[in-house]
This record gives structure tokens, C-alpha cells and sequence, in this order.
């Protein structure tokens, strides 16, 4: 057996470390950060091949970069802050074509179809998506965050680089402006 | 309503952000404050509006599955394919061409048009197949080609017979010795063909004096 230069064996690992490049660790990774990814991607983008493609993107980053993470949960950070950057680019990019995309998604058509209720639900769902994508960068994806990817305060603070205290204050202006757009006359928001 | 918390409690309380000392406290006045009631039941119904839609967006275990699988591919397929590396000896000469041109430049041409009077430079890099003859800020004359080509043209001959040689510039023709001491210099000049338009001399030269003491044989 070879050893390295701090002498350990080469492939021996603390039990709780994940390495990027293992195949194991990266199969564990992506089956607890996948659906997350796209889901904050999808969001981001509007469209769905986009945002799969955005979510492999990361991974594949994190994979070329041979990364090693001391918990599950701080890989899910570093993915989640790629992706978070490369769908933000990506929405630029595209600028006014997402709304193209939108228009095309089932998950409107289908609730079309339901009861009267179910139907007031989607209008609703639509106007704060809509509302959602009025809101500044930064305030709309501090509440994709808690919201869609049902971080906690600690953990947006720890994605995006600042304080849990500024943490709240962004997801309260957020939840605010956010009131505002959708207007006093909504019934069912209000 | 003075004792109403800070509108931004409503959003930590939602978020279950809130200590557990305040949180009763605020549990208590909500129930009581039909105002702060209104306003927290607003921000949860967006809340929930936002988690609905969350619910939306979901990827079922196969499409992960598959999703996989087609990570996997591309991942296989950028281990296997590189981006091709030029081969050394054209890298380096695409690096050291643009620099040896540059140098080029510098060495040779720039020289050349920073120490002499662009008029005659030109006339001498870029030779005129016609024959002619022009004058020179009054300092002299450039014949090109057979002076007698030149000089049958009656025009011409005019032009070159009223010139003034009173100004001229010894300098402003010698290129390759810029330095002249002296104050008198003479240069002779053999014309081919001169004989058939002025008088013959004895010597068959012809004199002119240029200012400063300098003179000229033809």
C-alpha cells in the first residue's frame, strides 16, 4: 500500500466526508440535492430542460472540481449557490423569452380543469408567481429559498453569504413588496 | 395599538424563527389584535400560495433516475473528449511572429521616416515608373527615369528652368551621410542626355551654386 505525504492511506476518508469525485458520494449527493436544485433552478428559469440542465451543471462543477465536503448538507450549499448563479445568468440571458416558456407549462393547463375552488387556487398560484418574478433579484430569490427550497434563516444565510439577521430583514421586505403587488383586492390572498 | 410589535415579528414568527420566550406573547396578541391578525394572515397566505406552487415543481423518482443517466452520459463523454492541444512549435510562433514584426517596425521603418524629410523618403522608397520632374519646397530637383524623357516635354522644361536654387537644403537629399561638417561640399552628378538641350561647356559640366557655399557640378 502507498501512502501519501501526510500519511494516511489514499483511499481512507473520515466516515462523515463526502468526496465529490467518489462515485458512491456523488450518486448520495445527487439523490439528496436533485430535485432541490431544480426545483430553485425552475423557478429561477421557467423552463424545464433549462433548469435540468442547470442542476447537472452544478454537479458536474462540483465533480471536475474534485470537492470534498465535510456534511451532505454543506454540499447541498455549495450546489445550491451555483445553481442559484448560473439560473440567475441564465434568466438574464433569456431575458423576456421565459415568459414564452411559462405559458407552456402543464402544471397551469391542469389545475384549469378542476373545481371551482381548485380553480381560484391556480389564479392564485399564478398571480404570486407572477408577483414573484417582480420582485427584485435578491428579495425573490431569498424567498425561493425559504419558500421552494424550505431553507431555514441559518441556511439561506450560510448560501448567500450574509448574516441570519439580514436574512429576516430580506425575507420580510420580500413578503411585503411582495403583498403590495398582489394588491389589496385579491380574496384569497388577502 | 401602541403596543403592537414590529411588523417584521409577523414574518420571523412565521418562519418559526421566533424564541420561544416571545413566541407566546405574540401568539397572544394575535388572537387579541384584529389589525396584526389581518396583516399576519396575509403574509401566510402567501406563504402558502408560495408552498402550493412549490408542490408544482417536483421531479418524480423515475425523471431523477433518468436525469441521472443522462448526467452520467455527458460526464462520460467530457471525460473521454478533450479540448485538442495546438501542437508546441505552431504555439510558440504564434506568440513570437506578432512580436518579431513588431521589432521589425521599430528596427527598421520607424527610423527611417523619424530622421528624414517624408518628401524625399517617399520619392526614393517608392520609385515612379513615368518619367518626371518635380520640385521640392523649392531645394531641388527628383528626376525619375531619362532626363531626356523628361525634358521633351516642353512644360516641364519651363518649370525646371525658372526653379530657384537659392534655399536649397544639401541635407534634405543625403540620406546615408547626415552628418556634414564641412561648409563647402561639391557633388557631381553624371545626367545622361542634359547635352541635348543646354550649350555644351568645355568641360561638358555644368556649375550651380547653392547657398551656404555649397555647389553642385552637372
Amino acid at each position: 500500500m502507498f501512502n501519501d505525504s501526510e500519511g494516511r492511506l489514499p483511499f481512507t476518508k473520515k466516515s462523515s466526508e463526502l468526496r465529490a469525485c467518489n462515485t458512491s458520494d456523488f450518486k448520495r449527493i445527487y439523490d439528496a440535492t436533485m430535485a432541490l436544485l431544480f426545483k430553485i433552478s425552475y423557478r429561477v428559469v421557467n423552463d424545464e430542460e433549462a433548469a435540468e440542465d442547470l442542476a447537472h451543471d452544478s454537479l458536474m462543477k462540483m465533480h471536475e472540481k474534485e470537492l470534498v465536503f465535510p456534511s451532505i448538507d454543506d454540499a447541498k450549499y455549495w450546489l445550491i449557490r451555483v445553481v442559484k448563479n448560473a439560473s440567475l445568468n441564465y434568466a438574464k440571458r433569456k431575458g423576456r423569452e421565459k415568459k414564452a416558456y411559462e405559458k407552456a407549462l402543464h402544471e397551469d393547463t391542469r389545475k384549469a380543469e378542476s373545481g371551482e375552488t381548485e380553480l381560484l387556487k391556480a389564479e392564485a398560484q399564478s398571480k404570486i408567481k407572477e408577483a414573484l418574478n417582480k420582485l427584485p433579484e435578491n428579495l425573490k430569490m431569498i424567498l425561493i429559498l425559504r419558500e421552494y427550497a424550505e431553507l431555514n434563516y441559518k441556511e439561506i444565510g450560510r448560501v448567500l453569504g450574509i448574516t441570519e439577521g439580514n436574512v429576516k430583514v430580506r425575507v420580510f421586505r420580500a413578503r411585503e413588496q411582495l403583498s403590495r403587488i398582489i394588491g389589496e383586492d385579491d380574496v384569497y390572498l388577502s | 395599538m401602541s403596543t403592537c410589535p414590529e411588523f417584521d415579528l409577523y414574518s420571523v414568527y412565521l418562519d418559526h424563527e421566533m424564541p420561544e420566550s416571545l413566541k407566546n406573547d405574540f401568539t397572544e396578541h394575535l388572537e387579541k389584535c384584529p389589525e396584526c391578525s389581518r396583516h399576519f394572515s396575509r403574509f401566510k397566505n402567501i406563504q402558502t400560495a408560495l408552498r402550493s406552487n412549490s408542490q408544482t415543481i417536483t421531479l418524480s423518482k423515475a425523471q431523477t433516475e433518468e436525469s441521472f443517466k443522462k448526467l452520467c452520459i455527458v460526464m462520460n463523454y467530457k471525460a473521454v473528449t478533450k479540448k485538442a492541444q495546438p501542437d508546441l512549435l505552431i504555439k510558440t510562433l504564434k506568440i513570437v511572429s506578432p512580436a518579431l514584426a513588431a521589432v521589425m517596425v521599430f528596427a527598421f521603418i520607424l527610423p527611417l521616416r523619424l530622421l528624414h524629410s517624408p518628401d524625399v523618403q517617399q520619392n526614393f522608397l517608392t520609385p515612379n515608373t513615368n518619367a518626371s520632374a518635380s520640385l521640392i519646397n523649392n531645394r531641388g530637383i527628383i528626376v525619375d527615369n531619362s532626363l531626356s524623357a523628361v525634358l521633351s516635354n516642353s512644360r516641364n522644361f519651363q518649370q525646371i528652368s525658372s526653379l530657384d536654387f537659392s534655399n536649397s537644403s544639401i541635407s534634405s537629399i543625403d540620406i546615408f551621410k547626415p552628418a556634414l561638417s564641412n561648409d563647402s561640399i561639391t557633388i557631381q552628378i553624371k545626367l545622361s542626355g542634359i547635352h541635348d538641350i543646354l550649350p555644351k561647356t568645355s568641360s561638358g559640366l555644368y556649375e550651380a551654386a547653392f547657398a551656404g557655399g555649397s555647389g553642385a557640378q552637372f
